[in-house]
């Protein structure tokens, strides 16, 4: 053996680690040769230093602070599971819902040029037109004609109802407007309280524009018995007011951009107070292809219904 | 909770010894012992007794100080790290202050230098010369086989040597 190959295996040699053939080269090397000798000794010394030095204690605190942060770790693990569980039942809701809406067909009545009658089925379908009026303003989703095949759990309705406003020389846009503004005064400066719970209880789930809130707000405040003269009311009041009269509730009240039509109303109405609600309606407003909505073969409890005022 | 209580309190020196000798500060050391025994404690399941319990546990001790050793911030941080009382924390009554100094002294010059080694050899000795396990233990902690266990050994002696020269002539 060289140099070079004891000292490759000095270490091993310390650990009792090599051969008996191994050992005896290891040693004749040794005694011949004083610089391997010298690693030895160092290597030696090396070894014993390295396992002199004290290992330190832990400190007192350790067991203490190991099982805090246990014991923070476990509640923290069952919020993040808690998480995770409300999560996937969000999920599970979610997709059921959208099952449901999908997969109903759909009724929109529209007669003529002012209720469209529409059909969904599961696979989205070019919209058809049951009559020559182009149908401009009906969603995307409202598609073909009525349909009396499906069944009644297959079904869901939405009714469009376009309404023209029988003119009366007193009652124009410009002062409709100002009145719907003393109204929210009075409101205002009446009874506050009153009008801000009436007001949380009809829009529960909704979210209604701002304009849409002053309508309500007066009626709430007509409710409540603060003097607000019926007669006063603006149009979007009045229909209002025929919605929650019937027992329903406002999904979404805003002003349309569109030439013809002035404001968009989409409600729910339980489908017992619907014909009433239609002959309320009627006697304040021009309905277009009446008397085809209100025969309507409904068989949900609640109606959805988007009334579109025409200006 | 108890018994794992009774588990802390049996390994902590061991476990604080290794985190302590592979980090070379006080307060790193503790955090990583800490997160050894939060790691044990969430994974005391997938035990399998391939080896014994010791060894399992002092392999997640190291595996921790590795991951520790590797992390960004650590990095940062001792850059900046305060080397000195990286000595063991020994209060030997028995011995003068001049000695305990000079104790003290040496085992911050000998973790200096454990520290100037690479990982996988700095294991090793840590494992072998200080913590005094048998080849076996190191075997299953490391992952490594015994051929590159004493090998690895040797070079970090040889490095060992040359680092603690000076302060083998003081002795």
């Amino acid at each position: 053996m060289n140099c070079r190959e004891v000292q490759r295996i000095l270490s091993d040699y310390l650990e009792g680690l090599v051969s008996d053939l191994q050992k005896k080269e290891i040693e004749q090397h040794l005694q011949m040769c004083q610089k391997c000798q010298i690693e030895l000794d160092e290597m030696k010394k090396t070894v014993k230093l390295l396992r002199s030095i004290p290992s330190p204690q832990a400190p007192e605190k350790l067991v203490e602070s190991v099982m805090e942060k246990i014991s923070a770790e476990k509640p923290r693990k069952r919020k993040f599971a808690f998480l995770l569980t409300a999560i996937a039942f969000a999920e599970i809701i979610v997709f059921v819902a959208l099952f449901k809406i999908q997969k109903p067909v759909q009724i929109v009545y529209q007669p003529e040029t002012h209720v469209k009658i529409t059909q969904k089925h599961q696979e989205e379908k070019k919209p058809e037109i049951v009559k020559n009026k182009p149908v401009s303003r009906v969603k995307e989703k409202k598609n073909a004609i009525v349909s009396g095949e499906k069944t009644p759990e297959q079904v869901r309705t939405e009714i469009v109802i376009q309404l023209a406003y029988l003119p009366q020389p007193q009652m124009t846009f410009a002062k409709r407007n100002s009145e719907k503004e003393i109204g929210a005064n009075v409101l205002e400066q009446q009874k506050p309280a009153e009008v801000s719970l009436l007001d949380q209880g009809m829009k529960k789930e909704t979210s209604v524009e701002k304009k849409s809130q002053e309508i309500v707000t007066s009626l709430a405040a007509k409710s409540a018995g603060i003097p607000a003269p019926a007669e006063k009311l603006s149009v979007e009041s009045e229909i209002i007011k025929y919605i929650t009269d019937a027992g329903g509730k406002i999904l979404s009240a805003s002003p349309a951009s569109d030439i013809e039509v002035s404001y968009v109303f989409v409600a729910e109405i339980p489908a017992s107070s619907y014909k009433n609600f239609l002959d309320n309606l009627a006697g304040k407003f021009q309905i277009k292809n009446y008397d085809l909505i209100k025969d309507a073969a409904v068989s949900e409890t609640f109606i959805t219904i988007r009334l579109q005022i025409f200006r | 909770m108890y018994a794992f209580e009774m588990l802390v309190k049996r390994y902590q020196d061991k476990v604080y010894g290794i985190c302590f000798r592979f980090i070379g500060e006080h307060h790193e050391a503790f955090d990583c012992t800490q997160d050894t025994f939060v790691k044990i404690y969430q994974k005391i399941h997938s035990f399998k007794h391939l080896s014994s319990f010791g060894t399992w546990v002092y392999r997640i001790a190291v595996n921790t100080c590795k991951n520790r050793l590797s992390c960004w911030d650590f990095m940062r941080k001792k850059k900046t790290m305060y080397l000195g009382n990286s000595g063991a924390n020994i209060e030997n009554h028995f011995i003068s202050p001049a000695q305990q100094y000079e104790k003290t002294r040496i085992s911050e010059i000998v973790q200096n230098a454990i520290s100037k080694l690479p990982f996988d050899q700095k294991q090793i000795v840590i494992l072998r010369d200080i913590q005094q396990l048998s080849y076996e233990e190191i075997e299953k902690i490391t992952n490594l086989p015994l051929g590159t266990v004493k090998s690895k050994l040797s070079r970090a002696r040889s490095k060992l040597k040359e680092l603690l020269k000076d302060i083998k002539h003081e002795l």
